[in-house]
């Protein structure tokens, strides 16, 4: 598997530089406050904080407890799909390598998403009208495809 | 059968072509898929292989390269995501009401799962 990882990766300088601190990194990746999907026991639930399931995440709350608007979640995706695009700037997807090499930014963001479609497929679970912008809809299907492409460049003839 | 966003899959593939996502057709020769069909099928590809880490060197904005850290996805993987990822978009159109939900919870277990597998192989490399 380590073979694969390395031929499905174009390494084009070895050189690097210092980034930001592991805590900054570890804020931006968790600046919510997960909540309960149903499966995890012990955890607060969104819509018990007063999430909306059709204007609000239900996957997470701000810290303070207060609901994250759906178009929020979405600007904030935008910007790590963004910087996601920068880090993989140097990765391809070769012909039959079999997998599809995505940055951790992106690789967050979907699983973001992913806990969110946990959430609202929970059994009998209610969502009134969606009242919300077509963003964070159209950034999950933009990363669906995405993903979609690279593994059609990345087949290996199954 | 008549299709709810209740209880069937929003972005399944119907039975055309070219695998585009199309309704259902009229005449009932295609019948809605239950949200919880194809967990199994689903199951057996995420666990068919692992996601791991990965780590390479990538330019920045201003041209310095630095270290990236990543994930790799099998394809069975991949393919899940996808369809996962489409079915969220499909239920976060605006003016869509689903509910109550009727599900046996098992794609809620699965989508969790997945994407666990996911931010444990993009964050393995941090502190």
């Amino acid at each position: 598997m380590f073979v694969v990882v390395i031929a499905a990766i174009r390494f084009r300088s070895s050189a690097s530089r210092s980034t930001p601190s592991a805590a900054d990194e570890r804020l931006a990746r968790q600046p919510h406050r997960r909540v309960a999907n149903g499966t995890v026991p012990g955890m607060v639930d969104a819509a018990s904080e007063g999430a909306d399931p059709a204007r609000h995440l239900l996957r997470a709350v701000h810290p303070d407890g207060s609901p994250i608007p759906l178009d929020d979640e979405a600007a904030r995706l935008q910007q790590a799909i963004a910087a996601a695009r920068t880090d993989e700037v140097g990765t391809d997807n070769d012909w039959r390598s079999g997998v599809v090499v995505i940055s951790s930014r992106r690789a967050r963001a979907i699983a973001d998403l992913l806990d969110e479609l946990a959430v609202r497929l929970r059994p009998g679970l209610t969502v009134g009208p969606i009242q919300a912008e077509r963003s964070l809809a159209e950034l999950a299907a933009s990363l669906s495809w995405h993903l979609h492409g690279q593994r059609s460049r990345s087949m290996d003839g199954e | 059968m008549t299709f709810t966003p209740a209880r069937h899959l929003m972005a399944q593939r119907w039975n055309q072509t070219f695998g585009l996502y199309g309704d259902e057709p009229e005449d009932g020769s295609d019948p809605p898929v239950p949200i919880d069909a194809h967990v199994p099928a689903w199951r057996a590809a995420i666990r068919s292989g692992p996601v791991n880490p990965s780590r390479w060197t990538s330019p920045d904005p201003a041209g310095e390269y630095r270290s990236v850290t990543g994930v790799v996805l099998p394809h069975a993987h991949v393919r899940v995501v996808c369809d996962l990822l489409h079915e969220l978009a499909k239920r976060l159109r605006p003016g869509l009401a689903v509910g109550p939900i009727e599900s046996d919870g098992s794609l809620n277990e699965l989508a969790t799962e997945l994407a666990g597998m996911i931010r444990a192989a993009a964050d393995a490399w941090e502190p």
